[in-house]
């Protein structure tokens, strides 16, 4: 008999947690696709192509919920934005932690948060200038669509197609996601019912820093951004086995 | 809450009430397209636009599910792309039910479809003559159509896009432009005129050179009698169209 039996059974119950962590994790490929504004090391664009990648590990989706909403993030990793700007695709490493991939499932957002904002350079599905909430219309998206349905499944379960509602809510699993585009260092300014309007923020503006073509910031800029006359993506998940 | 969500349904079928749809169904089409091979189709029925004769690309991407010589792909990244020439471009007027749509299309050009799925890539060419271009400038819808499903003239199959900066696009289709929207591949669009329904296109497969190509709209929005939503709110999928120019 062990001298140590609590100490063995924490060995052996930290082993297998190990083993149960390893199995989960799989490698992960988050993808938003858009159209935006903005500026990448000398490079102003305007309604060009642009597209954020983060490569991580499911094994790195940790748990940031409030008691306001339940919130998942991943933070380790290594992140590029891709702008196409007359035709030349210019790709643009981002330094180590600059972005981190936030999905608030309660709301209905997901996108990029940085230490800007947990909500910017992008996020989907906002209702409000900070994009603190969703826009609660199903209309802005698939990311909308799952968290209204997980709120009131009874008036949403019969709206929604069968392949919607199959859609993971995850960062974990591979899933597709889309709504409105919310591309903004600072709050949109609002219209006189409240809504966002335009995104202006004072100079110098705030700006992600990359490891090879300087700063990167993204500006919207179409006024009233709202679900149905801004810009809006698609935000794919892809994990490394065949989950969906 | 309740009620927010009760203001949400009727606000979002308010919007697709308060316009006619885009684009141009039930047209009475022997008087303008007689299928493939004939002479005069949709597009060059109208008037040339008169642009100035230059290279032109046209793409637009959707991730969804698709099928290619049999072989299906779930949540696949599709790009379709159209290469022609402005000088091709022509005006198009119709007035189905009463309701006008018009604007630009193109349907002299080459069509390919690029399906990236997690492991793999494919291309294939449409055949000549299924698809074709077109912006509906009166009510703001842009993308692939083609001579194909019950009618003979589908605007929205097999990827077209309305809302989004769609509607801040005011050319001929002859400059360049990037946009995102709501997409839809849509056999018998738009549904508020028609049966309310987007016909299985299973029975409609464009021709490829690798087989039968096939796009679904798996992502839906249903109104509270089972019909899709709308013509702007039904599809809750996304995407994006280019224009570029002088690139062939």
């Amino acid at each position: 008999m062990s001298k140590f039996p609590v100490l063995g059974s924490l060995l052996v119950c930290g082993l297998a947690m190990a083993l149960a962590r390893s199995a989960d994790a799989r490698p992960v490929v988050y993808t938003l696709n858009t159209v935006s504004d903005g500026k990448l090391g000398d490079r102003s664009f305007s309604e060009a192509p642009v597209v954020i990648e983060f490569h991580g590990d499911t094994n790195n989706v940790v748990n940031e919920s409030s008691a306001a909403a339940t919130v998942f993030a991943n933070r380790k990793g290594y992140a590029t934005v891709t702008v196409t700007i007359n035709q030349q695709k210019y790709t643009a490493h981002f330094k180590s932690g600059e972005i981190f991939v936030r999905y608030d499932t309660t709301n209905g957002l997901v996108g990029f948060g940085s230490t800007i904002s947990p909500t910017y350079p992008i996020t989907l599905g906002c209702g409000n200038s900070d994009c603190t909430l969703g826009d609660g219309a199903t209309s802005n998206g698939i990311a909308q669509a799952l968290a209204l349905l997980a709120a009131d499944p009874a008036t949403y379960g019969s709206l929604l197609s069968t392949r919607l509602k199959s859609l993971p809510a995850s960062l974990s699993r591979t899933t597709l996601l889309t709504g409105s585009t919310h591309a903004c260092p600072v709050p949109y300014t609002t219209d006189s019912s409240g809504n966002p309007f335009a995104c202006a923020p004072p100079l110098p503006i705030p700006v992600l820093h990359t490891t090879d073509q300087g700063d990167f910031y993204l500006q919207d800029g179409v006024t009233y951004p709202s679900y149905y006359n801004g810009n809006v993506a698609v935000l794919t998940v892809v994990t490394g086995s065949d989950d969906d | 809450m309740f009620h927010m969500f009760q203001f949400h349904v009727f606000h979002e079928s308010n919007r697709d009430s308060r316009r006619i749809t885009w684009l141009y169904p039930l047209v009475p089409l022997a008087a303008i397209f007689a299928g493939p091979a004939s002479a005069t189709t949709f597009c060059d029925s109208g008037e040339n636009a008169g642009a100035v004769a230059t290279a032109v690309t046209y793409s637009g991407y959707v991730y969804t599910d698709v099928s290619l010589g049999g072989q299906r792909h779930h949540n696949a990244r599709v790009t379709i792309t159209f290469k022609g020439n402005t000088g091709d471009i022509h005006k198009f007027k119709v007035t189905p039910g009463g309701n006008e749509g018009s604007g630009f299309c193109i349907d002299q050009g080459t069509a390919t479809v690029a399906i990236e799925a997690e492991d793999e890539a494919v291309q294939a060419t449409l055949l000549a003559g299924q698809v074709f271009v077109s912006f509906d400038t009166y009510n703001g819808g842009i993308g692939f159509g083609s001579y194909i499903g019950p009618s003979g003239l589908e605007p929205a199959y097999p990827l077209a896009y309305d809302d989004g900066t769609v509607e801040r696009f005011t050319s001929d289709l002859s400059t360049p432009a990037n946009m995102t929207g709501k997409a839809w591949s849509c056999i018998g669009y738009p549904p508020l005129f028609g049966t309310g329904f987007c016909t299985d296109p299973g029975g409609y497969p464009l021709k490829t050179n690798r087989g039968d190509f096939i796009m679904y709209m798996p992502y839906v929005k249903y109104a509270l009698d089972g019909t899709i939503s709308g013509d702007y709110s039904g599809t809750m999928n996304r995407g994006g169209f280019f224009i570029v120019t002088g690139s062939n």
